[in-house]
């Protein structure tokens, strides 16, 4: 079988991925491994400026894989962050050298974005201290490394949360910087690269540069949602709040377009502090609304609640009893529907993390409620994002396409608040290019359960996703990696060749996080 | 009779099942203060799946602080205690096995004493004078004195994952067996106590202390309450309701992170024991309080309490203290 290779910085016309068309010849998804010319004589020199780089076997296993557990890559060596003039002097060893150098954070990418296919696997997590909260301007600077939940853990000493995170929250700050950030909070406050205020880069060519809307702005435009293309982001200045604790209220729904329908509505109108719709396949489906304050909560109560078509648990529970009593068949369904919630639901209320009804950890509980209950050793998330009008007819579509290859799947929807002065970061994005004031996102996961799915399998499953998100010129909460294929077909050529000139320009030997997207 | 590091049960999940989630990063001490994955128990069993041999994973095996932080964090459920005591187990070149088993040899040199016969006994490693004050605390309408034999060699041997000689063993156990209940300074003796001596209770002196009126009634919000993080996060599922209710009632601040483990100062570990360079733990007194207004730091443990006193000039106080206050 020929499988043409993909040259670094180069993208060809043909961007059909595995299986997703029949009859299509294969193409490379994984990137061939860098093959290590000139690898002795860069490491030689990173050695006599003191740079340790692990060559064992234990140091580079670490990396192996990302939470995805598709891509498998090893590096030649891994270097632990410790400044920024180190990872100076390791980007401009490897610029003259030509070797690669892939970032990593909370190696949580799906897609192998994160892998190091040969070259220096940069692991960012030693770079994960917090440097100054200053409670009186409301901003927080951290390396970039940090993990969110670390993060949340130091800003509660001094009663200040994060604006918006990942739900996943052993994701980095920088990588998650590069990429997006989305949460049920997301609606209010945008996406977490949106409350970065300035970064310090640097660039591919070993430049330290900080940068904000107003310093180095063009640079800080190409780095924030930039997936790790112009430069490595060593420390963040973001936007922080007073902490509070959260009052969640859940409303389930039998029908997906009416909950998408709700959604949107009260994200419309700002009805609430936190929204999004969590589903066990088509059947359970839930709209997830919370809230900072009683008052805001009393006046959704009031105001909107009877505007929702979604009922509270009792109705819910009755309707379903009755739907499964009339469909015999399904027993098996209705049974991993009841056996799921009772598993899920008091993770999601602990006791020692709720107080007076409100959940006193939302960092924690979800977190750690999103690895028990959905983690595992391979994590198949691929997802679309659309603006609102298109919303409906993706996540009806992609739980079609869900249903089509597993029996038990989540879908996971929320909102982007978008900020008209950041336009000009969301070319080439997360954020699809026709969306306005708010874009939306869904992730359609599949329960793998330890059943055994091969490779090309879960591939034309995501493939399906993704072809979904071409058809409907959205965008995707994640690209790039073993998906880079799709960058053309949804972004279009003109624009992919804008951001690889720039990319060829910054980076002369295409060595930061190659084939991520280029 | 069973090697007491045998009695760390193993679990069905080992080093294979972990998916590099990254959780078990989160309250280790050791990975605050060296940001080096290597050292946690994701770099290991990443490395471990990889095929690393013990040479890669010696530094870092032995480094752990054993405090028990991350086991209680992994969604996988691996048996991260049962799997470090098997890791140091297994290496020959075990840095602590010298000094311990001389420590063994010299109990073992000592006559068996078969102790006080009490309702309660007391395998608490102070000194007299603060061994009778928890006794006098604690006796009432049970009688309460201190075991014979305070185990400290046998602290350390499960620490250092080493098998404890069969004589050793039972020159410890058998004279805890007379004893209804009994109260352990050093967290890590809980659970092998309670799987070896199964029809008798076995708590931690904290939780004991903590629940009498007298020392309750005298915590107060402004007080930094340092709990034993051995005990604690060994049990957690018991511990995290108890505290949270002593928590509620009190308004005093714990040592407690977001995930409710429990941190430690590390001041019991046996790198500081046996003066192999190991964390510091006034670094880590220094993480324990950063952000934090107290006037008053009560502890568990009188090694938590040195090592707060050698760094702050915050008043700290031990827990059964607080009954003469």
């Amino acid at each position: 079988m020929e499988i043409p290779e993909i040259k670094p910085g180069h993208l060809g016309p043909d961007h059909v991925a595995p299986d997703a068309i029949p009859f299509i010849k294969r193409q490379q998804t994984n990137p061939s491994r860098w093959k290590g010319d000139g690898w002795d004589a860069f490491v030689a020199e990173l050695e006599e400026k003191g740079l340790e780089i692990r060559q064992g076997k234990a140091a580079k296993g670490i990396f192996i894989t990302d939470a995805g557990g598709l891509a498998y890559g090893l590096p030649h060596g891994a270097v632990r962050a410790e400044s920024a003039e180190q990872i100076s002097q390791l980007l401009k060893a490897a610029q003259k050298h030509k070797v690669p150098v892939t970032t990593r954070g909370g190696g949580l990418t799906t897609e192998g974005e994160s892998v190091a296919f040969g070259g220096v696997l940069l692991d960012m997590t030693g770079m994960s201290r917090v440097k100054k909260v200053d409670k009186e301007n409301l901003t927080v600077r951290t390396e970039a490394g940090i993990f969110w939940h670390s993060l949340a853990e130091e800003l509660r000493r001094y009663n200040m949360d994060y604006l918006s995170s990942p739900l996943n929250l052993t994701s980095s700050v920088g990588g998650t910087l590069g990429v997006g950030g989305v949460d049920v909070n997301s609606t209010r406050f945008g996406c977490s690269a949106d409350q970065a205020l300035s970064v310090e880069v640097v660039t591919p060519t070993g430049e330290i540069v900080e940068c904000s809307d107003s310093v180095n702005a063009d640079l800080f435009k190409r780095v924030i949602l930039g997936y790790g293309q112009f430069g490595v982001i060593t420390e963040a200045t973001l936007r922080i709040r007073p902490y509070t604790p959260l009052k969640m209220h859940y409303f389930y729904y039998s029908s997906l377009g009416n909950a998408v329908k709700d959604l949107v509505m009260i994200d419309k109108a700002r009805a609430c502090h936190y929204s999004g719709i969590l589903t066990m396949m088509d059947r359970a489906i839930t709209l997830l609304v919370a809230f900072d304050s009683d008052n805001a909560e009393q006046e959704f109560m009031s105001e909107w609640r009877p505007k929702l078509k979604g009922h509270g648990e009792a109705a819910f529970a009755v309707n379903t009893a009755l739907y499964y009593l009339l469909r015999p068949w399904k027993v098996r369904e209705a049974l991993f529907l009841y056996n799921r919630k009772k598993e899920l639901f008091p993770d999601l209320h602990p006791p020692h993390h709720m107080k007076d009804g409100k959940i006193l950890d939302r960092t924690v509980v979800f977190s750690r409620a999103v690895w028990k209950h959905w983690g595992g050793k391979q994590m198949i998330i691929p997802d679309v994002s659309t603006n609102a009008e298109k919303f409906a007819e993706a996540v009806e579509k992609g739980n079609r396409v869900c249903k089509k290859y597993f029996p038990h799947y989540t879908l996971y929807c929320v909102g982007i608040r978008l900020r008209e002065d950041h336009r000009d970061h969301y070319e080439m994005s997360c954020i699809p290019p026709d969306a306005e004031d708010i874009a939306y996102g869904c992730e359609f996961e599949p329960m793998l359960e330890n059943r055994i799915y091969s490779r090309d399998y879960l591939q034309s499953f995501k493939n399906e996703i993704y072809d979904m998100g071409v058809e409907l010129e959205g965008s995707y909460y994640r690209f790039g990696g073993m998906m880079k294929g799709y960058i053309r077909r949804v972004f279009g050529d003109e624009v992919v060749d804008k951001h690889l000139e720039m990319k060829k320009k910054a980076d002369p030997s295409m060595i930061l996080n190659r084939d991520v997207i280029f | 009779m069973e090697p007491l590091t045998a009695s760390i049960s193993p679990s069905e999940n080992d080093f294979s099942a972990c998916s590099g989630c990254s959780l078990c990063l989160l309250p280790c001490p050791v990975w605050r203060q060296k940001r080096d994955i290597t050292f946690t128990w994701q770099g290991r069993a990443r490395a471990l799946q990889q095929g690393a041999a013990k040479e890669d994973l010696r530094e870092s095996i032995f480094a752990c602080a054993y405090c028990g932080s991350c086991d209680p964090i992994c969604p996988q459920g691996i048996d991260l205690r049962g799997n470090m005591a098997q890791l140091r187990g297994n290496d020959e070149n075990n840095p602590f096995a010298k000094e311990i088993c001389i420590r063994i040899e010299e109990a073992l040199k000592k006559p068996v004493n078969p102790g006080k016969k009490a309702h309660t006994l007391l395998v608490i490693g102070d000194n007299d004078q603060r061994i009778e004050k928890i006794r006098s605390l604690l006796s009432g309408k049970t009688t309460v004195e201190p075991a014979s034999d305070k185990g400290r060699d046998i602290v350390l041997a499960i620490e250092a994952g080493l098998e404890i000689p069969e004589e050793r063993l039972e020159a410890f156990i058998n004279p805890l067996k007379k004893a209804k209940e009994i109260i352990v300074s050093n967290g890590i003796l809980k659970r092998p106590l309670k799987h070896l001596l199964p029809g008798l209770k076995v708590r931690g002196l904290g939780q004991v202390l903590s629940s009498l009126p007298q020392i309750r009634s005298k915590l107060k919000p402004t007080d930094f309450y340092i709990i034993e993080s051995r005990a604690y996060n060994w049990d957690l599922q018991s511990m995290v309701v108890y505290y949270d209710k002593l928590r509620r009632e009190t308004g005093a601040i714990f040592n407690l992170d977001l995930n409710r483990i429990a941190i430690p100062t590390t001041a019991t570990s046996i790198q500081q024991i046996s003066g192999i360079k190991g964390i510091n733990a006034a670094e880590q007194v220094k993480w324990l309080l950063e952000g934090r207004e107290v006037k008053r730091i009560v502890v568990e443990s009188v090694d938590d309490g040195e090592a707060f006193s050698a760094s702050v000039d915050i008043p700290v106080i031990h827990l059964s203290d607080l009954g003469e206050v």
